[in-house]
């Protein structure tokens, strides 16, 4: 269990009603994380929402070759990992390992979704929060896109 | 209003009983559009919910007069205009390359729904969460093919930003 003050720091979270993030608290504990320490693999069906509370932990896609592409450098009071609470079929699209110092609170994706699906109030809430953060990653992704595209043209195909 | 029998043929709705199938087809309408009529624009705030039914519906941006990119073809019982939900305004434009039939939830009685029926809407929002969620993994396997198809790109930064979807 976490202190709720804790989950207040997430941009997401602070505006939920305060008896939703008492149950979240419920089902949250924390864990401090060693740099380079992997959090999940890419592809990999998670239990687990991570909102950064200390540190930073890097998102990124595996490669052949030992390559692999740095996608997103989580800062503290973000959250990522949704997808913990999606069904079966519905895995990672990256991995993620902590850097230097990080403590994560960590939300039993289960647990959650439980508690979404037991209490209509509260899933609705959740969900709906959590839609506005996948819609606003999804504009800021494709705009991102876009300006890329001038560097790279050839890549336009692949957005289909 | 449309039928009940209407929206159980779509599997995207699978995890709706018939009683909040019911609800949903009662503040619903089918909107037939023409060969290359929109249904909307990108920069506007949307007002409407759709689900595809039939036809050719593609989602676009313009990125200038003259070109154009296509983001996603419609498979019948895809939602589109999520972003009218999330009370920001559309990105994209929704555009007919056939005729095409299209079911429109209205938002302002969608809310009023989930007013009265919150369980109806937490299903609504989890199945648009699934919808986001796959489009990142297609999208992350899409990039991943690319990589394997294009060894010539050495500098990867464009990959970062095609993927930049935490979920």
């Amino acid at each position: 269990m976490v202190e709720v003050k804790l989950l207040k720091q997430s941009d997401l979270l602070k505006g939920l009603d305060n008896s939703l993030l008492e149950k979240i608290a419920q089902i949250s504990q924390s864990k401090v994380y060693a740099a380079e320490q992997v959090l999940f693999e890419h592809r990999t069906k998670i239990d687990r929402i991570y909102m950064v509370l200390r540190g930073e932990v890097e998102l990124f896609l595996p490669l052949a070759e030992g390559r692999q592409v740095k996608l997103h450098q989580v800062q503290p009071g973000e959250l990522f990992g949704f997808s913990a609470i999606l069904p079966a079929g519905c895995y990672t699209t990256f991995a993620a390992k902590a850097l230097a110092g990080t403590e994560l609170i960590e939300i039993s994706g289960s647990l959650l979704k439980q508690l979404m699906e037991e209490s209509p109030e509260y899933g609705f809430e959740l969900s709906k929060v959590f839609l506005q953060a996948y819609s606003r990653k999804k504009k800021r992704q494709t705009f991102a896109f876009i300006a890329s595209l001038a560097k790279h043209p050839g890549l336009a195909p692949y957005l289909r | 209003m449309v039928s009940k029998e209407e929206l159980l043929k779509f599997d995207t709705l699978n995890a709706f009983t018939s009683q909040e199938l019911a609800k949903l087809a009662a503040i619903a309408h089918i909107f037939v559009y023409k060969k290359d009529q929109k249904i909307f624009a990108q920069g506007e705030s949307l007002t409407n919910l759709y689900l595809m039914d039939r036809g050719e519906v593609v989602l676009t941006f313009e990125l200038n007069k003259d070109v154009t990119l296509i983001f996603s073809h419609l498979r019948p019982g895809t939602f589109f205009g999520i972003t009218g939900l999330c009370a920001e305004k559309t990105f994209q434009n929704a555009y007919c390359l056939r005729p095409s039939q299209v079911i429109v939830f209205p938002l302002k009685k969608l809310e009023e729904l989930f007013v009265e029926d919150k369980r109806l809407g937490f299903k609504l929002y989890y199945e648009l969460l699934k919808l986001y969620h796959k489009i990142a993994q297609k999208r992350t396997l899409h990039t991943l093919k690319l990589l394997k198809e294009r060894k010539d790109l050495k500098n990867l930064d464009f990959v970062s930003t095609m993927l930049d979807f935490s979920g």
